[in-house]
């Protein structure tokens, strides 16, 4: 469903992604570790069209990504570390706004309602405006974005950094859903624990490179925690 | 698609208390500025009557005295109804009007520091007194508060203030990153944006416009212009001077920097747009074309007035003391010698003023504040051009009086009530209506084609540049 | 010197030095000071050459009129009178900084007997539609675009800071907020200064090496240094005014965008809506009569007399007062008629002149009543302020200009006055026969125009320099406050 092959992207002499080759089947999460600046956020862009790599192609359900841009982003979601929406406009409004930039126009209210409400926002939330949301809830509202929209293809970027355990908690559950539903999930972090948790597989970048992947269904915890710190201090 | 966004705008402008305040501030000051705009019509309107109802008594006041005189009472030497000499010189100058034009009420243009009554006798041909309160020193160096001002000048700050942060707000908002991860192109969100301000800025500006021309009704009518002709490119001009600062800041924002930044770029264009190219413009106009000097003049004028004259009209005319007899040949060939002195001065100044007239008009490409100034005083009446027309219609005018009375000196008899009656009028003629369209059109394609470039540049840039998320 | 205040000195030093650098490596700010420097040297040599040529145009107007009324051959003296002459204004103080309101006023009286003419030759009617737009000149870069670069300059200098996060840091070493404030207030003002004080070195050059234009002229009203000193501490204060409110909204402000959007909507307010919105409103609430209803009014009363009085009973009463001073009370009939008829004519023109005073003493009061209004906006606007105050020490507004058609009439008063007593003193048996020559009109007073000092200047303008010290006050106060209660997060 996911693919980058041979995927670059260089700044200059800066090279900000080497050579990344990877696939993500439908129904699979993939989770990349790695530090700041490791090339976790450039890969995630480079699926999203938002930069031009440099050689190499991303692919989204067999489409290249920079040929093929429109097509490819309405399979996929997007959930960046902060969910930003209109503050101006209700949780409400936004899902409506963006579900029909989306192409689903065609929900009812609803069923829009019903989507926020799978997402685990209140319902009494979602006609609020934006501006008093918390970050846990515009995250779900993001969740029921990519619902709504019937994304195949998650791409996460940090989602659980800052959010207070039970949010954290929530959020993988509903991810746990999205996998059953057979989407394929790329999501950066740098939580070890949650990605053993929720992973399927794990992948180490280091400087642009992707080191190591490895499936978590061998690894415990501390091995995974073991690896990890073993490739950076190489 | 465009539809979405357009709507998402609507909702996201109307929500937000600043965008409200500043178009709610905006309608006042042009609501201020038309109500100004229409009673400074009515002045100027009011003022003109009375200035014609003045001749219409001065006149009858005259054959009244003739009628008298033919009933044989006294004659007064010095206010003799009968002497063609003194009447054209003296006691009946003719009034010339230029009526506001037919959509005044929106710019006060020249109209504050050109006469629009001027008084004519056989000898002069000056600015009548104002019977308006007219505008004092201080508001003429300050400007007037007309809705031309409001358009000119804070027309594009509100443009800026709803269009500054178009694109550089939803990136550090953090909602561009999301909105781009739909399968909709940057160039296409941008446009629905934009589409949306121009709506709003095109409805504000349509419905301000028309406050001046609505709340001066009653006037419009009386004017002999095309009234639509006029109130169409009035309503093209503005509303393309809005897109175009509209474009502007699509412009400046496809350059992907901060709101911060782009708020000083726009500000600064609207310095250099609104105060510096004119400013250079006027610089350039008075450098290249300087107006000849009147105060020369005055001393010129009055070394051509021949003593013999001033000793004439200061002994006969206030003292009733018997002057030296000045024969009406003798008379018209002082005025004639006369014009021939001045005359060649005068000529100066009015070509000095055309050409600095073409000038500006080539100027005004220069900077589109100057085109819809300009523009605006043309659709208004209010400007140079109008009266420069009314001028030459003046001088036409002046000749034909000043030709009338000859005739009935160099007869030698005494004017008549048929005399009375045959006395020249002055009518004012609208110029041809080709002629405004063609100027204003010209300033029209001008903005169009501005505009065009600035979206051209826009688009390539926001399809060429990758819309980063983050930063 | 204390070790304490020399490391406040030094942190001082520290602070100023910080500021203006970050300024300085600014490449816009070069940008923009470039620009501003080019306007203000276009503005100033075009000021200067524009006034330059305009003294010189009127000394030399002033220099023929006075020739035409020499030789003017030879009349009677009233005739004389009524032949007049011209006077021509003086060139203001320092009109090359700011030209006022001198573009729509006339600069030439006719001076004749029995009437005041209203000024005339002004240069408003030769304006092309550009002057709409305000002209360029030193005043416009001075009131405009430097607060508008001060905006600039400083709107970020607290939201930067904390945006940033540096302000945590700052604040962390325990200076006292006022010092920071004034650090940066300094900053800000080492920065103008960069673009200003050469400014003023390479204008006052200028006008060194090309003294004509500026004050050499000997048709200029006194262009006292104390005006251009006044002038230079005006602006001071006004540019320390937007310094202060600029560090005060940052101060307070959540955002720099925020800090920059109110700021620059209290420039469009305060620079360009108030100066026009308080001129046209203060027109049409304390209107002024119309041009033609005075002259109306005074022909009238000159025709009838004023209310009350009619015209014959009080030139009657005048003849008697002069009569009884010339000794011939009641016996005019054993005058010389000449001295008769200059009596009569004096009486006349003491009349006319009453009237016209009475008629014009109205005038000045509607005028300054409007006048005293639209300066009131300086209240809301330091631009309202700063205006009129540099157009007043300039020479170039309304006021000087009534000053110079109120001494010009003077002028009027006295030649006229003159050559009336003149006539009465030579004319002998027949007056109207009598012809004076050039020897009279050598004598004929001359046209010495008021020369109003500094302290007139600023009584008429205490409404501005009321404005300008309390929006000082009110700003720096609120500068300080602001960095007192700056939110560091």
């Amino acid at each position: 469903m996911l693919e980058a092959v041979d995927l670059a992207k260089h700044y200059g002499d800066l090279v900000a992604l080497r050579g990344l080759s990877l696939t993500v089947e439908p129904g699979e999460v993939f989770c990349l570790l790695g530090a700041n600046g490791a090339g976790k956020t450039t890969t995630i862009q480079l699926f999203l069209g938002f930069i031009a790599p440099t050689s190499g192609s991303a692919r989204i359900g067999g489409q290249d990504v920079a040929t093929h841009s429109l097509e490819t982003k309405s399979k996929l979601a997007y959930i960046p570390e902060n969910v930003m929406l209109y503050p101006n406009l209700t949780g409400f409004e936004n899902l409506e706004f963006f579900a029909t930039l989306a192409g689903r126009g065609d929900l009812s209210e609803a069923d829009l309602r019903e989507t926020l409400k799978r997402a685990g926002l209140a319902t009494e939330a979602a006609d609020r405006r934006v501006g008093s949301y918390s970050k846990g809830m515009r995250q779900k509202v993001g969740i029921a974005l990519a619902r709504a929209k019937d994304a195949r293809v998650l791409l996460l970027d940090e989602p659980t950094s800052g959010l207070d355990p039970k949010a954290s908690n929530e959020f993988s559950e509903l991810l746990e859903q999205v996998r059953e539903d057979g989407v394929a999930v790329l999501m950066a972090t740098h939580d070890i624990f949650r990605s053993k948790e929720v992973g399927d597989r794990v992948g180490i970048m280091k400087q642009g490179e992707l080191v190591a992947t490895m499936g978590t269904a061998e690894l415990s915890h501390t091995d995974l925690e073991r690896v990890y710190l073993e490739h950076m201090h190489e | 698609m465009l539809r979405n966004v357009f709507r998402l705008e609507w909702r996201n402008v109307w929500r937000d208390a600043a965008a409200r305040a500043v178009v709610l501030v905006f309608a006042l000051l042009a609501g201020y500025a038309a109500f100004g705009g229409s009673r400074s019509v009515s002045a100027a309107r009011d003022a003109q009557a009375t200035a014609e109802r003045d001749e219409v008594a001065r006149l009858n006041e005259l054959r009244e005295q003739l009628g008298a005189i033919a009933g044989g009472a006294p004659v007064k030497h010095v206010a003799d109804p009968r002497n063609a000499l003194l009447v054209g010189r003296e006691l009946a100058p003719r009034v010339a009007a230029l009526p506001p034009g037919p959509l005044a009420v929106v710019a006060v243009g020249q109209r504050d520091v050109l006469p629009a009554v001027i008084e004519l006798t056989t000898k002069t041909r000056r600015a009548g007194a104002r019977h308006d309160a007219g505008a004092s020193p201080l508001e003429k160096s300050n400007g007037p508060f007309d809705l031309a001002f409001v358009f000119v000048f804070l027309l594009p700050l509100i443009v800026i203030a709803l269009s500054y942060d178009l694109l550089s707000g939803e990136r550090e908002r953090g909602t561009l990153s999301l909105v781009l991860s739909q399968p909709i192109t940057l160039t296409t969100f941008v446009l629905g944006k934009g589409l949306q301000r121009a709506a709003l800025v095109l409805g504000l500006v349509i419905v301000l416009a028309l406050l001046g021309p609505v709340s001066s009704g009653a006037e419009l009518a009386a004017s002999g212009a095309p009234l639509a002709l006029h109130l169409l490119l009035y309503l093209l001009l503005v509303a393309l001077y809005g897109v175009f600062w509209l474009a502007l800041g699509v412009l400046v924002n496809s350059r992907g920097r901060s709101s911060a930044a782009n708020a000083l770029t726009l500000v600064g264009l609207w310095l250099a747009l609104l105060v510096v190219v004119p400013g250079l413009a006027s610089v350039a106009v008075d450098t290249i074309y300087p107006s000849p000097s009147r105060v020369e003049l005055v001393n010129l004028a009055r070394a051509a007035a021949s003593d013999a004259e001033a000793r004439t009209t200061a002994v006969e005319g206030d003292h009733g003391k018997p002057a030296d007899a000045t024969s009406a040949e003798q008379a018209i060939a002082m005025q004639a010698e006369l014009e021939r002195q001045l005359g060649p001065v005068q000529i100066r100044f009015r070509e000095q003023h055309q050409r600095q007239q073409a000038l500006v008009d080539k100027l005004r490409f220069l900077s589109p504040a100057i085109l819809l100034n300009e523009g605006l005083s043309d659709v208004s009446g209010s400007g140079v051009a109008r009266h420069q027309y009314f001028s030459a219609q003046v001088d036409v005018f002046h000749a034909r009086l000043k030709a009338f009375f000859e005739q009935r000196v160099r007869r030698g008899t005494p004017l008549t009530v048929a005399d009375y009656d045959a006395m020249p009028r002055f009518v004012y003629e609208e110029p041809p209506a080709k002629e405004l369209a063609l100027r204003v059109g010209a300033s029209l394609l001008a903005l169009v084609s501005l505009i065009a470039a600035l979206l051209a540049l826009a688009t390539a840039r926001l399809r060429s540049g990758r819309p980063s998320s983050g930063r | 010197m204390s070790d304490r205040t020399r490391s406040r000195r030094r942190i001082h030093q520290a602070l100023i030095k910080k500021e203006l650098r970050e300024v300085i490596r600014d490449g816009r700010f070069w940008m923009i000071a470039l620009i501003i420097a080019g306007l203000s040297l276009v503005a100033l040599s075009f000021g200067l050459s524009r006034s330059h040529a305009v003294a010189s145009e009127r000394a030399a107007a002033q220099h023929e009129a006075n020739e035409q009324w020499r030789g003017q051959g030879n009349k009677n003296p009233h005739v004389a009178a009524h032949y007049g002459t011209h006077v021509f204004k003086p060139v203001g103080a320092l009109p090359f900084i700011d030209p006022g309101v001198e573009p729509f006023v006339g600069v030439s009286v006719k001076l004749e007997a029995h009437r005041r003419n209203d000024s005339a030759a002004g240069r408003a009617e030769d304006a092309t539609g550009l002057s709409r737009f305000g002209g360029l000149s030193v005043a416009l870069v001075l009131q405009l675009l430097i607060p508008l670069l001060t905006i600039g300059l400083g709107f970020s200098a607290w939201t930067a800071e904390r945006e940033r996060g540096t302000l945590r840091q700052l604040a962390s070493l325990g200076l006292p907020p006022r010092l920071l404030a004034a650090g940066k207030a300094l900053g800000i003002a080492a920065a103008l200064g960069v673009l200003l004080v050469p400014a003023l070195a390479v204008g006052g050059a200028i006008i060194a090496v090309w003294p004509d234009a500026a004050n050499g002229h000997e048709h200029a009203v006194t262009s006292s240094a104390a005006r251009s000193l006044a002038m230079l501490v005006a602006y001071g204060a006004y540019f320390l005014v937007f310094v202060s409110l600029v560090l005060a909204v940052s101060a307070w402000a959540r955002s720099s965008r925020a800090a920059l959007v109110v700021l620059l909507g209290f420039w469009v307010a305060a620079a360009l809506v108030t100066p026009r919105a308080a001129s046209d409103a203060a027109a049409w609430l304390a209107p002024m009569p119309s041009q033609a209803k005075t002259a109306t009014d005074i022909r009238r009363s000159i025709a009838e007399g004023l209310p009350g009085v009619p015209r014959e009973k009080r030139i009657d009463e005048i003849t008697e007062k002069l009569l009884a001073e010339h000794g011939f009370q009641g016996a005019e009939l054993f005058m010389p008629p000449a001295l008769l008829a200059s009596t009569e004519l004096q009486a006349e023109a003491a009349f006319e002149n009453e009237v016209i005073d009475h008629h014009y003493d109205r005038l000045s009061e509607a005028i300054e009543r409007q006048e005293r209004l639209s300066q009131t906006a300086a209240v809301v606007s330091p631009v309202v302020a700063i205006r009129s105050l540099s157009m007043a020490l300039a020479g170039t507004d309304f006021t000087h200009h009534r000053l110079f058609a109120d001494s010009a009439e003077q002028h009027r008063r006295a030649l006229v006055a003159m050559l009336n007593e003149e006539l009465g003193k030579k004319g002998g048996d027949d007056a109207w026969s009598y012809e004076a020559g050039s020897e009279l009109w050598e004598r004929a007073p001359k046209f010495e125009p008021t020369k109003p000092g500094l302290a007139w200047v600023l009584d008429n303008q205490r409404i501005s320099v009321a404005a300008l010290l309390i929006w000082l006050i009110a700003s720096v106060l609120a500068a300080w406050w602001g960095a007192r209660r700056l939110r560091v997060v």
